[in-house]
């Protein structure tokens, strides 16, 4: 199959859709074995990120890479091939997401006694009770934003993940997405909101003295921001 | 095709929000930009928000790094769809089968000719493997990539696959085991090599290796090693200068000399270190290859690897030494309770008491252990800081109630190695806890008071403590017994009929000559009560020492 006007200029730039189009047209193994060697690591980043299991994470990549392989066919360049990835990454992670809504997994109770049980130290974990900057360790502030970042829907999470380690602009992640650059924005906002709230107080723990007016302000009018809103 | 109507998303409650969101992300035009800078200057609180964003944003870096299992990708290729294959294509044959498998055959790619760049046989691909082996193959794919990248011909390597040729090359014998794991065996030097990998500091903690002891691995049928291949690999190894074929066979039989159980984590170690190796640069693999001798060898790997597991760490972090140390000692001591539950773990399944709390009178020993020596049940004058007096009440508490003595034997274990004892003399005037109960405090500079102050009430860290605060140029007075006449009973009478008798020559001698010197007698007691794996009551751990350490010792523990 011979490639495109349009499809021969992106292949140029992308040495990744150079790669997909040998998969496509030549039922390349090797190519596609080197599009996993260099997408493994983001991709499943990204899942773990979104998910929060390294296996389930490796589950939902693989079978990405996968889908991939499976359609290869129907692949056009139209953009970077890391956006068409992501765009499939996107629609498996949203469904097992939803899935796991719709069928809750019931998680391996940790027991509190027993010789399985928590170590001593493990109960000296600073309590509600004490300011957060006291005593917390990296693990337990990774933890803290674990638990932020899963109390994003799963949408807001998506476009959160992509926009800090994917580092994808507003355009991208629209794209990837399947949204306006518009909902993407609003997206973000309300889910940066939220991420603001999750971690308010652990925000300036590191011994960064906050600036002088932390209190929420009435800052804005929003008299020209409307489309800031979704459509 | 878009969607721009999120219902669970809806619009931002604040418009605002999202312009200054945008605004932090350099997505607004410059026009927007210029007004949200504007608000921004005016509003103090508007830029205490606009911080809190980005702050908040910005926490993410502290999320660990995610990467993928080494054997994400040949999981992921095995569960192609027959494809046609590319002639050419030289990359990610997706399974080669594991040489170690029952029929161990194997069809990795090994040079016929060292010196050829393109020494890399075409590898049939066998069925599919199972997913828990997958690993297995990918890794020993590596070490057959490894040899495709030319490095076996390359000067780098020769140093430690090609050593100078000896004047008279005679034919060592081999067995096909040898040539089965050449692959394996060819990037590793000798046993204490391969010992060394399975170190926590290396690849002790890869998942391949701290794998549940007791999981049941389903056999994994290979093919056999077709005539071809093994005539492959027999001429590389003869290839071989004599000596290195002499070391890989000698590797080979001290290897099947361990015990299986060893051997196979030996292996395993192997392996992962293979697959580490071929996914290295160039640069740094070279730097591992080329070193001059294995201890050279295994320092280049450690600098690696320390640098690869800072590269790891979010950047907001990676600026700051302090924390880094702060992690290294927290995956230590992550990676000793790891290992003690993973010594346990049959134990800990059946919960079963481990010993001494086995029995009633082992658990009792211990509980008087306790008391005489940390002084748990004094308060203030225990030895035990508050936070340790917590654990070991609620550790004790865990074993009186559950029968969960693992963990209250580990912290007594350890408590006992951070603090240890000594003889208490005889006579309890003599045991000194005060400063103005010292004698000839004179001799005593007063600036230490503070120091002093901090363990006053307790023995011996009080008298210990004085003695780095004696004036120079004193006779300073004895502070505590260093003789056996001057102990307490019943360190006393043990003293002199057991651990004395059963103390060689040499050191009676040596104990000799620090008798009436405090703490050095009565330390040098105790080391040779550990060695000779005997006990002094009231000072030292009850029961062998040995089988304390056999149950409870870390690999932080440098004794």
């Amino acid at each position: 199959m011979a490639i495109g006007q349009t499809s021969s200029q992106f292949a140029l730039r992308d040495p990744d859709i150079r790669l997909m189009l040998r998969v496509r047209d030549a039922d390349d193994t090797a190519a596609f074995a080197e599009l996993v060697e260099r997408f493994q690591h983001r991709l499943v980043a990204v899942m773990h990120h979104l998910v929060g299991s390294a296996e389930e994470a490796e589950d939902l990549a693989q079978e990405v890479f996968l889908r991939v392989f499976r359609t290869r066919k129907k692949y056009t360049p139209k953009a970077k091939f890391s956006t068409w990835l992501f765009t499939i990454a996107n629609n498996l992670a949203l469904n097992a997401l939803r899935d796991r809504q719709r069928r809750p997994v019931v998680p391996l109770e940790v027991r509190e006694s027993g010789p399985l049980g928590p170590r001593p130290a493990e109960n000296l974990a600073p309590t509600r009770d004490e300011p957060p900057s006291h005593n917390l360790h990296q693990q337990e502030l990774a933890e803290v934003i674990r638990r932020a970042l899963d109390g994003l829907n799963e949408r807001q999470r998506m476009a959160i993940v992509l926009n800090k380690f994917e580092d994808m602009n507003y355009a991208d992640i629209a794209e990837v997405m399947g949204l306006s650059a518009k909902a993407v924005k609003s997206l973000l906002s309300r889910a940066r909101s939220k991420l603001r709230e999750a971690l308010q107080g652990y925000i300036y723990m590191d011994g960064d003295p906050p600036p002088p007016s932390a209190e929420e302000g009435d800052a804005s009018d929003g008299s020209d921001d409307s489309d800031a809103d979704d459509e | 095709m878009s969607n721009d109507s999120p219902t669970t998303d809806g619009p931002a409650d604040d418009p605002f929000e999202a312009e200054l969101v945008a605004f932090l992300d350099g997505e607004l035009d410059p026009a927007a930009a210029r007004r949200v800078q504007a608000k921004l200057d005016a509003d103090p609180a508007l830029r205490a928000r606009a911080a809190e964003l980005k702050r908040a944003f910005d926490m993410l870096d502290y999320l660990p790094k995610p990467d993928p299992s080494p054997t994400f990708a040949t999981r992921t290729l095995d569960k192609l769809p027959a494809a046609k294959p590319v002639s050419g294509s030289q990359p990610a044959q997706p399974a080669a089968p594991n040489p170690r498998a029952s029929g161990a055959s194997t069809s990795l790619p090994i040079p016929l000719d060292p010196l050829s760049q393109s020494a890399v046989p075409a590898a049939p691909v066998p069925a599919p493997p199972g997913r828990v082996f997958a690993w297995v193959l990918g890794l020993v794919l590596a070490v057959g990539a490894c040899a495709a990248g030319g490095y076996f011909a390359s000067g780098a390597l020769r140093p430690v696959l090609f050593p100078p040729r000896e004047p008279t090359e005679e034919k060592v014998a081999v067995e096909p085991r040898v040539l089965e794991n050449l692959p394996l065996y060819a990037v590793a030097d000798d046993l204490a090599f391969v010992s060394e990998l399975v170190t926590p500091d290396l690849f002790g903690d890869d998942p391949a290796l701290s794998a549940d002891p007791t999981l049941r691995v389903p056999p994994v049928v290979a093919d056999k090693t077709s005539g071809e291949e093994l005539e492959a690999l027999t001429k590389a190894f003869r290839a071989l200068p004599v000596a290195r074929q002499r070391e890989i066979v000698k590797l080979d039989a001290d290897l099947h000399l361990k015990p299986a159980a060893e051997r196979d984590r030996l292996f395993r170690a192997l392996e992962v270190y293979a697959a580490w190796l071929e996914r290295l640069n160039e640069g740094d693999r070279r730097g591992v290859l080329s070193a001059a001798t294995p201890t050279l060898r295994l320092g280049v790997v450690r600098d690696v690897r320390a640098r690869q597991w800072r590269d790891a760490l979010p950047a907001a972090v990676r600026a700051k030494p302090e924390s880094i140390q702060h992690w290294r000692e927290e995956e230590a001591a992550r990676r000793d309770r790891l290992s003690f539950v993973r010594r346990h773990a049959e134990a800990f399944a059946a919960n079963r008491s481990p010993w001494p709390f086995d029995t009633d009178a082992g658990r009792k020993d211990v509980a008087e252990f306790a008391r005489a020596v940390f002084k748990v049940d004094e308060g203030r004058k225990s030895r035990l800081e508050p936070n340790e007096q917590t654990e070991y009440k609620r550790t004790l508490a865990l074993g009186e109630r559950d029968g969960a003595w693992a963990w209250h034997g580990l912290l007594v274990y350890e408590l006992a190695r951070e603090r240890p004892y000594l003889p208490e003399p005889a006579d309890p005037k003599l045991m000194y806890t005060e400063f103005k109960d010292l004698p000839e405090p004179a001799k005593f500079r007063k600036g230490g008071l503070l120091k002093l102050n901090t363990v006053s009430g307790k023995w011996p860290e009080f008298p210990l403590e004085a003695l780095q605060h004696a004036l120079p140029k004193v006779t300073v007075p004895q502070l505590g017994p260093a003789k056996p006449s001057e102990f307490r009973e019943p360190a006393r009478t043990f003293v002199e009929a057991t651990l004395l008798p059963a103390l060689t020559a040499d050191e009676k001698r040596d104990l000799a000559r620090v008798e009436g010197k405090w703490p050095d007698y009565p330390q040098r007691l105790v080391q040779y009560a550990h060695k000779h794996d005997l006990s002094i009551p009231g000072v030292m751990l009850p029961g062998s020492p040995k089988k304390w350490d056999a149950t409870y010792r870390t690999a932080r523990d440098p004794r």
